[in-house]
């Protein structure tokens, strides 16, 4: 006898994204941008220190390096579109994980 | 691992180790989805096999009246639990229950269903003793496992990668209870604002703490205090944060409250006005302590709340109607049970009709 089965996973129909191309030399000026979690941190990992770590890290070695921050206003959620539009003409951006 | 999934199989003896290998259950042993269970189950919503109810986050796979009944029929449901179980998942999925932070947090919360009105004696939903683990009902068991598997299998809701819950707890594999019809107050969807004979209510939040009424006198004050004591714990995401609240209150206990003229509304507002705890124990300790400076404010909290006194009372919830008070459990011993929320960051309580479809035929619980 055959027993006839439905998949219960679901399909994903996720959107290709190809990989930004890597550039072999740093532009000039480069800008930068950080989306923080929690700037005022009160308890928990502390996300905003990691990030001026990085920072710091990236102006010796870049030092015209220009730095944008911002930070979401609840930290588990997703970045909305006008606060991600903040970051288009950044060369990258570093994000934090939600605690 | 395969991740291969069959059309069919010649032989049900090789399901058990199948699902495993396809990582379609959480460790506990799943039913197979056969086909023709979960038409029954559809068939039970009265709906469309491919009528979408949503995509599932994390993994953003798409739910559709056939996948959850799939999942349900892994769980063991029967077609007159579909509403319930389609219903809880949609209100799972409005934007400000954020049911993708609520699968990845780090916090311990789960989605609680709460299904109240008629549906609890159509479905013979277990609502007495031991209400959180199922009650010994067929139909809280498998209304919460379902939710759960389709979270797990559609959601992606993975430990680790992407789910980053600390502790977790045991109510992720199954988190449903009904409200006891014995209540002296309207079923919860009532008080909620919905005017129908049944619903669910979903809200994420912990496991239950119990609170005992060890050394309280009949007074209601004092029977709040005892209560208000658990909810404005000093490690509560609610303490600190706000957000939702489930207060469980058994039907005794309610029954003494509303003796003394308490209705549902005052129980929320005395709790409201008596979970409170001072702002500067709240605040952290140590060298680096904060000072009542704006730039070491919590930006989450309304404006209502003084930031700038050491001295001010934060309560745990920004209104009263965010404690959700829940008549269920044993009618003996009075007796609580707190259910800390996620606090600001989501999971919310959202509660939607259910229309029992078909005449259930489940025995009545133990």
């Amino acid at each position: 006898m055959t027993y006839q089965l439905v998949d219960p996973r679901g399909a994903v129909h996720g959107i290709a994204v190809e990989r930004a191309p890597r550039p072999g030399k740093i532009p000039r000026h480069p800008r930068i941008g950080f989306l923080i979690n929690e700037i005022n941190r009160q308890a928990g990992p502390d996300f905003y220190a990691y990030s001026l770590v990085i920072e710091d890290e990236m102006r010796k070695r870049i030092p015209d390096l220009e730095v944008f921050r911002d930070c979401k206003p609840v930290l588990s959620r997703p970045a909305d579109d006008a606060m991600l539009s903040k970051f288009r003409d950044c060369r990258g951006v570093v994000s934090g994980l939600a605690k | 691992m395969t991740d291969i999934f069959p059309a069919a199989v010649d032989d049900l003896a090789v399901w058990p180790e199948l699902s495993y290998a396809l990582g379609l259950s959480d460790g506990l042993p799943v039913h197979p989805p056969l086909r023709a269970t979960v038409d029954a189950l559809v068939a039970g919503t009265r709906r469309q096999p491919t009528d979408v109810v949503g995509l599932i986050p994390p993994r953003d796979a798409t739910a559709t009246i056939e996948v959850i009944a799939a999942n349900a029929a892994m769980a063991g449901a029967r077609p007159e639990y579909m509403p319930v179980i389609v219903a809880a998942l949609e209100a799972m999925l409005t934007p400000r229950f954020n049911l993708r932070g609520v699968q990845v947090t780090t916090h311990g919360s789960w989605p609680l269903v709460i299904v109240s009105g008629d549906a609890v004696s159509q479905l013979a939903m277990a609502h007495a003793e031991s209400v959180f683990s199922g009650g010994g009902s067929r139909a809280n068991a498998a209304i919460g496992r379902a939710i759960r598997l389709v979270l797990w299998n559609v959601g992606g809701s993975i430990p680790g990668e992407p789910v980053k819950e600390v502790f977790g707890q045991p109510g992720r594999y199954s988190f449903c209870i009904a409200e006891s019809p014995n209540s002296p107050w309207e079923p919860l969807h009532r008080a909620r604002g919905l005017d129908t004979p049944s619903a669910v209510t979903v809200v994420a939040v912990e496991a239950p703490h119990s609170v005992a009424m060890w050394g309280a006198n009949d007074e209601p004050h004092d029977r709040l205090e005892w209560c208000a004591d658990v909810m404005r714990s000093k490690g509560n995401n609610n303490t600190h944060t706000m957000g939702d609240v489930v207060v469980c209150v058994n039907p005794s206990e309610a029954r003494g409250l509303a003796a003394n003229g308490l209705s549902r509304a005052d129980v929320q507002r005395g709790l409201f006005e008596l979970a409170r705890r001072r702002i500067d124990d709240l605040r952290p300790t140590g060298p680096m302590r904060p000072n009542n400076d704006s730039q070491h404010h919590y930006t989450w909290w309304p404006d209502w709340v003084d930031q700038t006194r050491d001295d001010t009372m934060v309560p745990c919830v920004e209104r009263p109607d965010d404690i959700h008070v829940v008549v269920c459990g044993a009618d003996s011993i009075p007796w609580w049970a707190v259910c800390p929320g996620w606090g600001h960051l989501g999971g919310f309580a959202e509660t939607r009709a259910v229309e029992i479809a078909a005449t259930p035929t489940s025995p009545e619980p133990a």
